[in-house]
């Protein structure tokens, strides 16, 4: 029982783990925060201009597929290997991790993206200029973000049923080998 | 005449004949054949043995269309309307298939493992309920992937940029 509460809290705690890395990731990448990385750090700043995309699109492939899983999971039948579908899942999201974050990054560009006047406008009229401007910028990587979990938590279900057909046949072979074993030993 | 493109396009149609027509064919030929034809003792170790096999591979099909999908949309290269309300359905079709086949599908296998069982009649019946349902949101995904690739006057939210 102890066990089975580690895991979920596992699976908890990475799916925080990817919500607040994208998070952050996505904040600092609409506001440019990476100025102010850089006046504080410059080796550090320069390293995270590189890479704040990068991060961002991994952390939105890492929480949509994790989130997918979790969902789908739910679903399974808890006594017929619905922890190993999730383990055998995560393991399949991990190796998939960079080749989704590609993919979710070019499909999250398609469609619509909130880069509107109407948003900026209602904005700037709401608040400020400078700030509504600012704003205007975080909701379209928002916009972004959302996308591309949207598109993950589709690999993730995809990764799902892959693992409970592995594990559905693992499963099989399993009882087969018991059950012929059994009479054997009979 | 070969081009990545058209594999992709041709292994997720496949993938789509593959589980959809297993789907169709056990749930109204298969099954009222072997309700017919087999005695009950006989036809439950026919019939878990058919639900664990097409379970594997309506997940896999599944797997291979959601691998396949991703590359027919950065092909495909905008989001409208009607792919947004498919990849909705999508989503429905495969939580409706792990809930048929990896929950109700595994506890009729258990269950059934020790011969007829007087509750596995209705469950049964719901199986095949959820069947007929998912076939037939596959078959309107179908409709709508049909719209997508003949529509002209499709809505187009935004191209990519």
């Amino acid at each position: 029982m102890a066990e089975k509460s580690t895991f979920a809290r596992l699976l908890r705690w990475t799916t925080i783990l990817a919500a607040l890395c994208g998070f952050v990731s996505t904040l600092s990448f609409a506001t440019g925060a990476e100025i102010a990385i850089r006046y504080l750090n410059p080796v550090f700043g320069a390293c995270w201009d590189r890479n704040e995309f990068t991060i961002m699109a991994c952390s939105a492939s890492a929480l949509g597929m994790i989130v997918a899983i979790r969902a789908g999971a739910r679903v399974i039948e808890p006594s017929s290997g619905r922890r190993a579908a999730i383990v055998v899942a995560l393991a399949v999201a991990v190796v998939l991790l960079v080749p989704v974050a590609d993919a979710v990054a070019k499909l999250g560009r398609m469609g619509w993206n909130a880069d509107g006047g109407t948003i900026e406008r209602w904005l700037t009229t709401l608040l400020d200029y400078e700030v509504g401007t600012l704003l205007d910028k975080v909701v379209i990587a928002g916009v972004y973000f959302f996308k591309m979990t949207a598109f993950a938590m589709l690999a993730g279900l995809g990764a799902l049923s892959a693992s409970a057909v592995v594990c559905s046949v693992a499963g099989s072979l399993r009882s087969e080998t018991a059950v012929a074993r059994s009479s054997a030993n009979e | 005449m070969f081009s990545i493109r058209i594999v992709i396009l041709f292994i997720h149609v496949a993938a789509v004949i593959v589980a959809l027509g297993g789907s169709l064919f056990s749930t109204f030929a298969l099954t009222p054949i072997l309700a017919r034809e087999l005695e009950p003792a006989i036809r439950i170790k026919v019939v878990r043995r058919v639900i664990r096999t097409l379970g594997a591979i309506v997940l896999s099909a599944l797997g291979i269309l959601v691998v396949t999908g991703f590359g027919n949309l950065l092909y495909y290269g905008a989001v409208t309307l009607t792919l947004a309300l498919k990849l909705m359905l999508v989503v429905v079709v495969i939580l409706l298939a792990l809930f048929q086949y990896a929950n109700l599908g595994m506890r009729i296998y258990r269950l059934s493992a020790a011969g007829p069982n007087p509750e596995l009649a209705s469950m049964l019946a719901r199986f095949r309920r959820i069947g007929i349902i998912n076939g037939t949101l596959v078959l309107a995904i179908v409709y709508l992937s049909l719209t997508l690739t003949r529509e002209t006057s499709q809505v187009v939210l935004m191209p990519m940029r």
